[in-house]
């Protein structure tokens, strides 16, 4: 029998974090995705590189960088100490660091949704009279819902299951920064085997149901298929 | 009429060629672009509809001008109102049929039944389907219904019976014609095809090898080209 009686906070603070993370990306990823689709020039392909870095490095890599920068020796720690911020072991610090390393599996879907949209759309609904932000809000964006979906699907999996980076620029402060991944890592350390078994219980659930959710999207029957 | 002459660098495999187009397109009928694939009748209806940028040059209209190099003009493609069909992709996929040609509607514009639009293309029933729920032959039609919906007087059809049957390429031709005369519209239609210049057009804008493209009489034109 699982112990239920947990501390929620962590579990409060992985949502917190998930869904703002899935919202600004997407608010940013998505005029990204955009501009990468249309961009044709070999600094395309350096962008596309560095967008998609967090893929292949280990986030303790990133978070150690991100932890130079943010610290007030580095140029950016200090300016940002001059204006009364500090983002190390912060919930902002933590976001920001969340946004970085879920750049690509937001940018990723909506970059390819993008280019599969035939060029012909754009072009007739300016020759409708459509201009560029209508067509985009009113013929692109609507045929590109599974790319769209795909995103912010897999950035929000992803972002619950953030642990490296999290704990590095976070530092696993109750209340504060101490999500549900950290939670299990804490109470395992403190053989807490029943809070840990909930938590870890809590996000395989969570992440199943996303995989499902996920697979559902990818296979429900293409009504608007873009040939 | 229209009045064209415009010149676009155009890109090939290999080199950079020079498109030139001169033409006095007659204000009614249909005129067929002709020339091989390649050769530049997308090029040149997308500089017409203003999708791309001529070089230089100079297109008009009726008294409208919509391009002059010298004056500097370049109209936006959202005023110049041209209907434009392509070979495929004409439809939104998301929207039905009448959703697809209640598109062209404008703001102030309102009113136009879409459903009497449908009935003229023999496609009344069909207004709840989705695009994917047609024929290539009836999505066509719809695009066309769209252009009667859109009000425009210059219509250009880029290769559109290609991938289309012969019985669907009869009727196809009929309502052009039937449509071209009732609403009084100048079509251009592009096409590599000897038997639809043949059934359909009224007057030839010959694109050559050298790439220059020049207005023929029908009859004229099929003795140069036989």
């Amino acid at each position: 029998m699982i112990e239920l009686m947990i501390d929620l906070m962590p579990i409060w603070l992985s949502l917190k974090l998930a869904f703002s993370t899935t919202l600004l990306l997407l608010l940013i990823g998505l005029p990204m995705a955009y501009l990468l689709s249309k961009w044709q020039s070999l600094g395309k392909t350096l962008v596309e590189s560095l967008i998609t870095l967090p893929i292949i490095l280990p986030s303790t890599v990133m978070g150690f960088y991100l932890l130079l920068a943010f610290s007030p020796e580095s140029w950016l720690g200090n300016l940002l100490q001059t204006v009364g911020i500090s983002l190390p072991f912060s919930f902002a610090g933590m976001l920001i660091a969340s946004l970085i390393y879920n750049l690509p599996f937001m940018v990723q879907p909506i970059q390819r949704g993008f280019e599969e949209i035939p060029k012909q759309y754009w072009q007739i609904a300016y020759t409708l009279g459509k201009s560029k932000t209508e067509t985009l809000f009113r013929v692109v964006l609507p045929n590109m819902k599974r790319a769209l979906l795909t995103g912010v699907i897999l950035t929000f999996a992803h972002t619950i299951g953030e642990f490296g980076i999290i704990l590095m620029i976070g530092g696993n402060i109750p209340g504060v920064t101490k999500v549900a991944s950290l939670a299990i890592y804490s109470d395992l350390e403190a053989m807490n085997y029943q809070a840990a078994h909930t938590y870890s219980l809590i996000l395989l659930i969570t992440s199943v149901l996303i995989i499902f959710l996920l697979n559902l999207i990818n296979q429900l029957k293409v009504q608007h298929a873009v040939r | 009429m229209l009045f064209v002459e415009l010149y676009k660098q155009i890109q090939t495999a290999d080199r950079a060629e020079q498109l030139l187009v001169e033409a006095h397109v007659p204000a009614e009928g249909i005129t067929a672009v002709y020339g091989r694939s390649g050769i530049g009748k997308s090029t040149f209806f997308n500089c017409l509809a203003g999708l791309l940028e001529p070089d230089q040059g100079k297109v008009k209209f009726g008294d409208d001008i919509w391009y002059d190099s010298t004056e500097n003009v370049s109209l936006a493609v959202q005023q110049r109102n041209i209907g434009y069909i392509f070979q495929s992709n004409n439809l939104f996929p998301h929207l039905t049929v009448s959703e697809n040609v209640r598109f062209a509607l404008k703001k102030s514009d309102q009113s136009t039944d879409v459903s009497e639009l449908l009935r003229q293309v023999e496609l009344a029933d069909m207004a709840n389907r989705y695009p994917h729920q047609l024929s290539g032959g009836e999505q066509q039609k719809v695009a066309i219904a769209r252009m009667l919906a859109q009000k425009s007087r210059l219509v250009l059809m880029d290769e559109p019976f290609s991938a289309l049957d012969h019985v669907m390429r009869k009727k196809l031709f009929d309502l052009i014609k039937r449509f071209q005369q009732q609403y009084q519209l100048t079509i251009l239609i592009a096409t590599h095809d000897l038997q639809d210049i043949r059934a359909l057009a009224d007057h030839v804008l010959w694109i050559k090898e050298d790439r220059k493209g020049v207005m023929r009489d029908k009859e004229a034109f099929f003795k140069l080209v036989e």
